[in-house]
């Protein structure tokens, strides 16, 4: 009993360990994978999808960068490769949040080889050469080559003539989101969909307030004292922000802002002079945020205000 | 040979080890309404595979628990020169051993399939057909096992017996993808070795409908009925080789 009791003091003094996504960095890489995995069975996929959902929630509550998230996706789609949720949510989250639209692509291009009869590869690939890297022609292709796969559904379709036509980014990738949102069950997955609609109407409201102020300072000769001079002969009315917060205009920028993208900003500011204080007191950079946080540097990292997480590289936090 | 086959049955089905891995085998196939919620809307899937998997894992656990005393307990207590005084050859006793096992598993495995069946029908609110054939699949994939564990049990102890048939069984499931992935980096006389085991060790990938399962892809008849008759092949051929080695046991 003594020595139960000991072991269990002794275990409790242990602190945890820091990098919870370190034995990831042993999961073996390329078609070595396929055979090892084999011998355990209709397991081994489910045990990868486990530890890649574990992996991306752990990292993203801690800040991190995300490095081992292409490599898990990787793995998951080899043993798998008829999982189409695997290339759904691993390209939205490799490309959107581990800011690595290649490697999304090059995953999904394998997809594309190995699960023939999908519809999801291609039009995924369609949906990072649109919105990630903006390459229309090449996104018109992959969409086009998706509704040439059974089970398609309508909007692939209005996309593909959509990307040809270079219709305005905005409003096809509103829709892209839109039916992401829909059709998923993955909470995560309609969460980061929602997280981007906002993000889009709010780029678009701010677009219409300004042309609308740009309207007003050329007929008028003078800048507003206030944003409800602009109605109803420039705008409509004022949006709602879809943050919660609200539109002001901002003089010394001469354009309409919003008092999230304020806060961002705000944020970023104190995050990166933390960040400085962290490097005087231990001689080096944390190699995650919520380092800031372990070593007592600050008491908690800021929610970011439009549910991203921070682009910490290299000792800073960048928009 | 009929009480031989029942005699083998009766023992390994009294054993505790079985009721305890049983135990845990339904455990297992539940676990995934614990863990479906984690899965962000894959919980069928999990449920699926999670399942299928245990049935193919539990019975493996049987097998190299019980298959590997089945003939060592009759050796070392001596209990097999008393049968093998009545007119009974030696082929006929490892028949029947290999016979009595066999009824085990496919008795523990049907017990665990159809509650793996009733369970993931009452998930998806209708009776999943596909999971019969995929569970049939595992108790073939199982039968190649017993025929391998009877094998090793003619020259090893339990122990060893145990470990070559988990041997076995990995290299099995590894060989048929270590070939293609030896092909892919063009190491061509490496694929050559493999291909010579490939024909040795039993490959069970010919029994996987997992992909008829969980995707609802159809896999072609031939494949299946090919499948079957390599599994049943397979073990004849291990039971047979196990026969002759014991016949030239000195006993």
């Amino acid at each position: 009993m003594l020595l139960m009791l000991a072991t269990f003091l002794f275990q409790r003094s242990i602190p945890p360990i820091y990098h919870h996504s370190e034995p990831l960095a042993f999961l073996p890489s390329g078609p070595m994978v396929e055979v090892t995995t084999a011998p355990l069975g209709p397991i081994s996929p489910e045990i990868i999808w486990l530890a890649a959902i574990q992996y991306y929630g752990e990292e993203k509550i801690s800040g991190g960068k995300f490095e081992f998230l292409t490599q898990v996706f990787d793995v998951l789609t080899r043993i798998d490769p008829l999982f189409d949720h695997a290339y759904q949510f691993g390209s939205i989250v490799i490309a959107d949040e581990g800011r690595s639209p290649e490697q999304a692509i090059r995953i999904l291009k394998r997809g594309l080889v190995k699960n023939p009869s999908s519809w999801i590869p291609p039009f995924y690939i369609g949906f990072v050469f649109y919105i990630h890297l903006r390459d229309f022609a090449k996104a018109g292709k992959y969409f086009e080559l998706a509704t040439r796969r059974s089970g398609a559904p309508e909007y692939v379709y209005r996309l593909a003539a959509f990307a040809y036509k270079k219709v305005r980014l905005r409003k096809g990738s509103i829709l892209i989101w839109s039916k992401i949102y829909q059709n998923t069950d993955n909470q995560t997955l309609k969460e980061a969909a929602l997280r981007n609609i906002r993000c889009l109407i709010l780029e678009e409201y701010l677009e219409y307030l300004n042309k609308g102020l740009q309207r007003f300072e050329r007929e008028k000769g003078r800048k507003p004292e206030h944003i409800s001079e602009l109605i109803p002969e420039y705008i409509d009315s004022i949006p709602t922000e879809p943050f919660g917060g609200a539109f002001k205009y901002d003089s010394s920028r001469d354009s309409f802002i919003s008092t999230t993208y304020l806060q961002i900003e705000k944020i970023i500011a104190y995050l990166n002079n933390k960040l400085h204080v962290f490097k005087q007191k231990f001689g080096y950079y944390p190699e995650r945020l919520d380092e800031l946080v372990a070593k007592g540097v600050i008491d908690f990292i800021p929610p970011h205000p439009l549910g991203r997480i921070y682009n910490y590289r290299f000792g800073r936090v960048i928009r | 040979m009929r009480e031989v086959i029942l005699n083998s049955y009766r023992e390994a089905i009294r054993d505790r080890v079985l009721l305890v891995v049983l135990a845990f085998g339904v455990a297992m196939i539940f676990s995934s309404l614990i863990i479906g919620p984690l899965t962000l809307g894959e919980e069928i899937r999990l449920a699926k595979d999670i399942g299928l998997g245990s049935i193919l894992f539990f019975g493996l656990l049987i097998i190299l628990f019980i298959g590997n005393r089945v003939l060592y307990r009759e050796l070392n207590e001596k209990t097999c020169y008393l049968i093998l005084t009545r007119p009974i050859t030696r082929f006929q006793f490892i028949a029947g051993k290999a016979i009595g096992l066999f009824l085990t598993i496919l008795v523990t495995s049907l017990i665990l399939g159809i509650i793996f069946i009733s369970y993931i029908s009452l998930l998806t609110g209708s009776l999943q057909i596909t999971a019969f054939l995929a569970v049939i699949g595992v108790i073939f994939q199982l039968t190649m096992l017993v025929g391998i564990v009877i094998l090793a049990a003619t020259f090893l102890n339990p122990f060893l017996g145990s470990l070559f048939t988990i041997f076995v069984y990995i290299f099995g499931q590894m060989i048929p993808r270590a070939i293609l992935l030896a092909k892919f980096y063009k190491h061509l006389a490496i694929a050559r070795i493999l291909s010579i085991f490939h024909y040795i060790f039993p490959d069970l990938t010919y029994l996987d409908f997992r992909e008829l399962l969980i995707y609802n892809n159809p896999i072609p008849l031939e494949r299946i009925l090919f499948g079957f008759s390599y599994a049943i092949c397979y073990s004849l051929v291990m039971v047979l080789v196990a026969g002759l080695i014991f016949e030239r046991k000195d006993l």
